[in-house]
């Protein structure tokens, strides 16, 4: 699965989880630019992620995911490097 | 000495000097070092050398778990066993006599000083999970104890994470501090001083009860229950303004602790601006987790409740020894849950647009502002005084 595939997925996730089907999410997207994106969308966010592709996240992952300056892209990297496709 | 004292202010500018004159960086990094050992040594109450050889016992202790983790399968395995020992360690040695006695017969007296540990204990839980993870591979000896005893952030924070710190450090051998930099973080530094010496002493003369209850009217209530918020908040990113300036102007960048808290809209929105570090550590290493784990079995909202709860009770009870921190939290932790199921429900009743017109609307916001300051002011209340005052407090009242 490459980026584009998994950024188009995660869209789906977004507008489920967010309640928004206008969202067009891309790597520089930050939790700023998505209404409801707070601590809690954050992990039910994680959790569809986890559901839909089959992984798995660590505590110290997912505060990496928290921290400033992150985006959607970071995000991406993470669940590509989960899913075998970028050597860590 | 205190952070108050003549004293600290010659020990940073000996910091300074000596920070700004080391070029090379691994001399800078045992510079550093020796600084933090000076720092503490000069900050720690008597016993001071059974009190310094206790801490990097501590300290050097938690060094070699990380590298047992480092080389061993069952990380996690050695994680939770440190993490319990650490634990009770921590609550021994900082006297929560009503917790330990449940455990424990009688009472263990600490003889040494402690000071620190609170913090410590952020980062060594931070580092341990983080090595538990996977996420940190490698851990050297002078990163370690620098970040673990770095003095700008040993008393009170900010809490910074261990990837951060490192990153400033390398940043600091490839990268000269400009003049500009250098006025910019001598200049918070002394706003900040004036901050702790001038004005936070203004408020904290009114912070006590009984000038309320020996006048006991409407106007006294109100500086009694905003007073002592002022005094903590202009002491407390006083300090905050002093460590990060000064960190600044030799080059390095710690993390904000405050964003004009006395503007919050909801208490969730409150701890977003107030010891910012120290709510990102909680969610992160505590709340972030429950929810995670108790999401998959359970509804996820009622999931949050619990878990903000019980975080709020443990960051209550972290914030000192005596029972009424912990009234403290689970107050705060009622506020994070209401709050939270009050978003739900405009999320459910309002469409779209409308809960974007609420949000934005001046006059709700105004009310809301309103409604969640006195809500933490009168927390305060109770993290600030013993109950026998609060009682006082409370009969003053209603004979008024």
């Amino acid at each position: 699965m490459d980026i584009h595939d998994v950024i188009k997925q995660l869209n789906v996730i977004f507008c489920e989880v967010f309640d928004d089907d206008s969202l067009d999410i891309n790597e520089t997207t930050t939790a700023g630019s998505v209404d409801q994106w707070d601590s809690f969308g954050h992990i039910t966010m994680i959790l569809a992620v986890e559901r839909v592709f089959k992984i798995r996240f660590t505590t110290a992952e997912i505060a990496e995911t928290k921290k400033p300056g992150q985006n959607v892209g970071t995000f991406v990297n993470m669940i590509q490097k989960k899913l075998g496709k970028i050597d860590v | 000495m205190t952070f108050e004292s003549p004293a600290m202010y010659v020990f940073l500018c000996f910091s300074f000097i000596l920070l700004g004159s080391s070029s090379l960086y691994r001399i800078k990094q045992y510079v550093f070092l020796l600084l933090n050992i000076i720092f503490i040594f000069l900050f720690i109450a008597h016993p001071r050398l059974p009190s310094i050889v206790i801490l990097l016992l501590w300290v050097t202790s938690h060094f070699l778990v990380l590298k047992l983790m480092l080389h061993v399968r069952a990380k996690r395995l050695v994680f939770i066993l440190w993490l319990i020992i650490n634990l009770v360690w921590f609550l021994v040695s900082k006297e929560y006599t009503w917790i330990t006695r449940i455990f424990f017969m009688g009472h263990m007296y600490v003889w040494w000083s402690v000071l620190g540990y609170s913090f410590i204990l952020f980062r060594q839980i931070h580092l341990s999970v983080n090595v538990c993870d996977g996420m940190i591979t490698d851990i050297e000896f002078l990163d370690y104890f620098n970040y673990n005893l770095a003095f700008w952030t040993f008393l009170a924070g900010p809490i910074q994470r261990y990837d951060d710190f490192i990153g400033q450090w390398r940043l600091l051998e490839t990268t000269k501090v400009n003049d500009h930099e250098r006025i910019k973080g001598l200049n918070r530094m002394l706003w900040g001083l004036i901050k702790v010496v001038a004005i936070a002493p203004f408020f904290e003369q009114y912070a006590d009860i009984k000038t309320f209850t020996a006048l006991p009217n409407a106007v006294n209530f109100i500086i009694l229950l905003m007073s002592f918020p002022l005094y903590l908040y202009l002491n407390f990113s006083g300090y905050c303004d002093v460590v990060i300036g000064f960190a600044r102007s030799v080059g390095f960048k710690i993390p904000e602790n405050f964003r004009s808290p006395f503007v919050a809209r909801n208490i969730i929105d409150f701890w977003t601006r107030w010891h910012i570090t120290l709510s990102e550590f909680f969610r992160d290493y505590l709340y972030f987790p429950m929810l995670m784990f108790s999401s998959r079995y359970f509804n996820a909202l009622a999931s949050s409740v619990a878990a903000t709860f019980i975080s709020f009770f443990l960051m209550g009870i972290w914030h000192g020894n005596s029972l009424r921190f912990a009234v403290f939290g689970i107050l705060h932790g009622a506020g994070v849950g209401a709050a939270l199921l009050y978003t739900e429900f405009l999320k459910k009743v309002l469409s779209k647009e409308k809960l974007k017109a609420y949000k934005n609307n001046k006059i709700i916001h105004i009310i809301a502002v309103i409604l969640c300051q006195s809500y933490v002011m009168a927390t305060f209340l109770v993290f600030k005084y013993p109950m026998k005052d609060l009682h006082q407090l409370l009969d003053a009242l209603k004979g008024h």
